[in-house]
This record gives C-alpha cells, sequence and structure tokens, in this order.
C-alpha cells in the first residue's frame, strides 16, 4: 500500500489478528492449545501486538488498529484451551494486557530495550534464542505508560531477569507509580484454578475466588517517586512470560 | 541486568488510534467491569 500514494493514508484495520489455525480446537484434540489457558498467551500478545507498530513503522503505512480473532464458547468445560479471553465468565490471563493496552492513552513515544528482538530477526526467525524483553511506551498530558514483557516461543517457566527502567524528561518533580502485572501470581484464575485441583465443578465461593484472581492486579501499591533531573529509574524483576505495565501519573 | 530507555520528549510515533479504540472496545466509558463482563458468557 505504501508504494501507492492514493492508497498509503488510508486507515489499516486488521480485522482478524490471531496466532494461529483454529480457535474451537481445545485441549482434547490439540493439546499445544493449552498455551491460550496461560501467560504465554498474554505475552505472547504483548510481543505481537508490539510488533504491528515496528511493522507499520518500518513500512510506512496507517495502521488503525488490529481486532483480537478470539471468540465466546457458552457452555463449554472450563480452561479449555480455545482461543478466548475468559472461560465460564473468569477472564483469563491474556484479557489483562487488553487492560493494560487500554491503560496506555496518549501518544505512542519511542522506547528502546537492549533485550528486545529487532523487527527483522522477529519476521524472519521468531523468537528462538534468548527470551525477548520488549517495551512499548506511551505518554499523554498528565501520564505516560510502559509496557514491558518477557516472550519466548517456547512454553516454558524460566527465572525472573532484572530490569532497570528509565523514564526521561519527564515534567513533574514528583510522581505517582502503579506497577501492573500479569505473571503466575498476579491477573492469573488460571494459575488459581489449577491449585484448586482443576475442577469442573465448582462451588460458588470458588467462582468468586477465580473472577478476583482474574482481574488485572498490581505489583504491592502505588508509590510517590521523585524524579531527579527530569528522570526517573525503576528497578524490577521481570519472569519469563510475565508482562508488566509501569503507569506513571503527575 | 537489561536497560529500557524511554524519553518523554522523544519521538512520537504513530499508533494512539489504536489504544483509543481498545478503550471503547473493551473497556467502554461507562465503566470497566461492566464491559469486560460482556465478554465472559456467563
Amino acid at each position: 500500500m505504501a508504494s501507492y500514494p492514493k492508497i498509503k493514508n488510508i486507515p489499516i484495520v486488521i480485522g482478524e489478528s490471531d496466532p494461529e489455525g483454529c480457535a474451537a480446537c481445545g485441549m482434547a484434540t490439540n493439546p499445544s492449545n493449552a498455551y491460550r489457558n496461560g501467560t504465554m498467551y498474554s505475552s505472547y500478545t504483548a510481543a505481537s501486538f508490539a510488533r504491528k507498530y515496528l511493522l507499520s513503522d518500518f513500512s510506512g503505512v496507517n495502521l488503525m488498529g488490529a481486532v483480537s480473532w478470539s471468540f465466546e464458547f457458552e457452555n463449554q468445560p472450563w480452561f479449555y484451551g480455545f482461543r478466548d479471553l475468559a472461560t465460564n465468565g473468569v477472564d483469563k490471563p491474556v484479557l489483562n494486557v487488553f487492560r493494560m493496552f487500554g491503560k496506555m492513552t496518549g501518544q505512542r513515544i519511542s522506547a528502546t530495550s537492549d533485550r528486545m528482538y529487532p523487527l527483522k530477526t522477529v519476521l524472519d526467525s521468531s523468537i528462538r534464542s534468548k527470551t525477548d524483553i520488549g517495551v512499548l511506551a506511551s505518554r499523554d498530558s498528565r501520564s505516560a505508560s510502559v509496557m514491558i514483557w518477557n516472550y519466548h516461543d517456547d512454553d516454558e517457566q524460566g527465572s525472573p531477569e532484572l530490569i532497570k527502567l528509565s523514564i526521561n524528561h519527564l515534567p513533574a518533580k514528583i510522581v505517582t507509580v502503579i506497577h501492573y502485572r500479569i505473571d503466575n501470581e498476579h491477573s492469573n484464575a488460571y494459575e488459581l484454578w489449577k491449585k484448586m485441583g482443576s475442577p469442573q465443578q465448582l462451588t460458588a465461593i470458588q467462582i468468586t475466588e477465580l473472577e478476583k484472581a482474574g482481574r488485572l492486579q498490581t505489583l504491592g501499591k502505588a508509590v510517590k517517586l521523585f524524579s531527579k533531573n527530569g528522570s526517573v529509574i525503576i528497578n524490577t524483576s521481570l519472569p519469563r512470560q510475565a508482562v508488566s505495565l509501569v503507569k506513571l501519573n503527575w | 541486568m537489561i536497560n529500557i530507555i524511554t524519553s518523554l520528549n522523544g519521538l512520537s510515533l504513530h499508533g494512539h488510534l489504536l489504544y483509543y479504540n481498545w478503550k471503547q472496545a473493551y473497556i467502554g466509558n461507562d465503566g470497566e467491569q461492566k464491559d469486560l463482563a460482556r465478554l465472559g458468557g456467563r
């Protein structure tokens, strides 16, 4: 499209954005689709949706949006591995990535990570060596948002990586920092469901607990930080398959 | 240690429309949980 001036700026909406083939194929027929229940799917979504922006930049086209091609399946077993964002009304970790994206208001801004795969490598050979620790950032008039993920194509857990996040040229001396997190302990109803014994007949109390566990959660309470020469540094650790959203308000 | 850096006076990139659409589609103007509950189907 970019090579045709007449259509170069027409907005592009990716109408069916999904990782693989069969949304309605559960784990019984496709065991590998179990990844859709947990943090593999959420970290993949962060890493791949961020690349759509980079691909748009590279191609010089006008990306307007993308639709997560996932569905709703009525009267099906719990955590059955369908490509859905919730199971029986309980939110899966992947839904919380979209909640994070929804909090990234304003304009996208450039950000770098020294462990983020280049776009060309992702397109040519995907993410098969070290994990991809990538970043996507935005700013608004009174806030800034930084999403960080730790993704790899192999569905395995791994030890946390230490992260030093530097946010520069802040317009305020005091900022409030809220750190949202999706990992095995946060925003993750699937892990709680497994701890319950992976039941298919749930009590009302269990459903309430799962609904609570499935919501987007923070890593501790909000904190106030003083910027130094317009900068703040936030140190954290990020487990494999985890996603963080660090939101600064002033 | 992984270094991640962003500057708020840095290059502004195309992309705000996507966030806007996500917010409208998934969060809605009238409350996060109300709209998101419809995705669950229960």
